[in-house]
């Protein structure tokens, strides 16, 4: 009986220890992954920012690359107006009695219902036609080159003798609600999260003929979350 | 008393592995989260590393380009219409390659397609518009012997329209452009007439072009281009009479005393003495006065009057012209198309 009593006495140590040890593993463990949550959070959100802000700048540094400050590209207020160039054409051999005959490439195909064009003609002047049809056609005399296809135009006005085409829609940059937006038509839709602090970014001119922009984002972030760069058109 | 130890050592097992359990539960929790901030740090250096390269091949394309622009001499190898060619390439930074594409949409336009990549990744395009002077097609947009803003013929001069393709002592031969149906001069020869509109001569817009042009050379470029600058006074090279001079331009006015040949571009007036000798290519901002017995053999345009003293002569020549433009070797090359040359976007070329 008395070796019985204390095996179980002992079996009660045993268990305060072990459950000692088992809260200290636990909340060890527990701090751990808290400290661990909080610094995952930060590398996350600091991806975030950068991810946006890289987005950012990659648009309007493309947006404006094709483009003449004044001619292609104004900022109204904090808004930035644009021909937002979307492809090039250039002239196939083919002679279309209505239309131009062109091989085309771009970041999407040409659209009649949002789309302009910038044609060079060969007095080397260029001027704008609305695009009024295009319409795939295989069987051109085009020079070849790697991704581009071919196509008949249709512009208003019709462009005689025409080299180049650039087409474009007409578009808007801004910052507002947190968020940098692109405007096609009325409406303004949200190209980043609503992350930027309220009034700290800015579109505007650039003395040399670029632009400047720059942002902060709110909350707490790991990394610098001020941002300010300067883009520039083809010189 | 054997079974009494094998279930406290059970006990004491179960005891162990309960801590384990949990202990391992937390190690995969907070291996989870270490996964989540390296998948998300390793992003970021991925798509800054494709970002970098997209950047360097961009930046490979555009400086393929600028070389072609800089470094491109002599005449178009292609033709209108023809298959699209390689212009020029080379390589940059680390393992990059670029390379530039001509095609010729029009004898004096030309759409180059420049790409870079680096190490065999995504292959970016840019494109840029480039004239480049035909020496046929500059001769074609003369619609007469004198175009100017006046003609004035003294007793005895003349303005001859007679040999407009004929051949003449030194010159090689004009085959190309007596076989081109686009000059108008040898079908209807006119000894006069006025002066073209932009873009082949003035500009309203640009104030480079306004004075003085070739093409779309404009006036700064021919100073920068010219074989001889001369800030006016009298054109005194020896050693060369009547060899061609290439592009001779003067900041002011000049006068000519000697038998010379090339392409004369003047910022003012120009006066030839009398028995001074040019044959090729004139152009003036401003007058051009013939004295008795001075000869111009070829083709004259000038932002003023034209006027031929007693006994002098313009003997038309497109021929001579066209000789002078081919011979004005810094002429030959490729130029962006003032004002506007970048076209795009031009996405990347699918491999």
């Amino acid at each position: 009986m008395r070796a019985s009593g204390r095996r179980q006495g002992f079996a009660l140590a045993e268990a305060v220890v072990a459950g000692t040890l088992l809260l200290m593993v636990v909340q060890v463990s527990w701090w751990v992954t808290a400290v661990q949550s909080v610094v995952a959070t930060q590398v996350v959100t600091g991806a975030r920012i950068l991810d946006e802000t890289r987005l950012i700048h990659h648009v309007l540094g493309a947006e404006i690359a094709y483009g003449q400050r004044g001619l292609d590209w104004t900022i109204d207020g904090e808004e930035l107006h644009l021909r937002a160039f979307r492809g090039v054409a250039f002239r196939c051999g083919t002679e279309i009695s209505q239309g131009w005959a062109v091989a085309v490439s771009g970041h999407r195909a040409p659209d009649p219902d949002k789309d302009s064009v910038l044609v060079l003609s060969e007095d080397g002047q260029w001027s704008v036609s609305a695009l009024t049809r295009s319409s795939r056609r295989r069987s051109l005399d085009c020079q070849q080159v790697a991704g581009f296809s071919t196509e008949v135009w249709q512009l208003d006005p019709p462009a005689d003798g025409a080299l180049v085409g650039m087409y474009f829609e007409r578009g808007a940059y801004r910052f507002s609600d947190g968020a940098f937006r692109y405007r096609r038509g009325t409406a303004w839709q949200p190209l980043t999260g609503t992350g930027i602090a309220v009034d700290s970014a800015r579109i505007a001119y650039m003395a040399n003929g670029g632009l400047t922009a720059w942002l902060t984002w709110e909350g707490p972030s790991p990394i610098p979350p001020s941002f300010r760069w300067d883009s520039w058109g083809r010189r | 008393m054997r079974h009494d130890s094998a279930k406290r050592q059970t006990t004491a097992c179960r005891q162990g592995g309960f801590a384990l359990v949990l202990a391992l539960l937390a190690l995969l929790v907070l291996a989870g989260i270490a996964s989540a901030a390296v998948a998300a740090s390793v992003g970021q250096v991925r798509v800054a590393t494709m970002a970098g390269k997209v950047l360097s091949a961009r930046s490979g394309a555009r400086g393929g380009l600028d070389v072609v622009f800089r470094q491109k001499r002599g005449v178009p190898g292609t033709q209108v219409g023809a298959a699209a060619m390689v212009l020029d390439s080379g390589t940059f930074g680390h393992r990059g390659t670029w390379r530039v594409r001509e095609l010729r949409l029009a004898r004096e336009f030309h759409l180059f397609i420049g790409e870079g990549e680096i190490g065999g990744g995504v292959s970016m395009r840019e494109s840029r518009v480039a004239w480049w002077m035909d020496p046929t097609s500059r001769t074609e947009s003369h619609g007469a012997v004198v175009e100017a803003g006046s003609l004035e013929i003294g007793v005895g001069s003349d303005v001859r329209t007679d040999s407009i393709l004929a051949i003449r002592a030194g010159m090689e031969g004009c085959g190309e452009l007596a076989a081109s149906p686009g000059l108008a001069l040898a079908q209807h020869p006119t000894a006069y007439a006025m002066l073209p509109s932009p873009p082949e001569w003035g500009s309203a817009a640009d104030a480079d072009f306004a004075g003085l042009r070739l093409g779309w050379f404009s006036e700064s470029m021919l100073a920068e281009l010219a074989d001889h600058e001369l800030s006016g006074g009298t054109f005194a090279a020896p050693g060369c009479s009547g060899c061609w001079r290439g592009l001779v331009y003067s900041r002011g006015d000049l006068l000519l005393t000697g038998r010379e040949a090339g392409v004369l571009a003047v910022r003012g007036s120009l006066r030839l003495q009398a028995g001074a000798n040019w044959t090729g290519l004139i152009l003036a901002s401003g007058d051009v006065a013939l004295k008795q017995g001075a000869t111009i053999v070829g083709l004259v345009r000038a932002g003023g009057s034209v006027a031929l003293g007693d006994g002098s002569l313009i003997d038309g020549s497109a021929c001579a012209a066209y000789n002078a433009l081919r011979e004005a070797s810094t002429l030959a090359r490729p130029i962006p198309l003032p004002r506007r040359s970048w076209a795009g976007p031009v996405p990347p070329a699918a491999r």
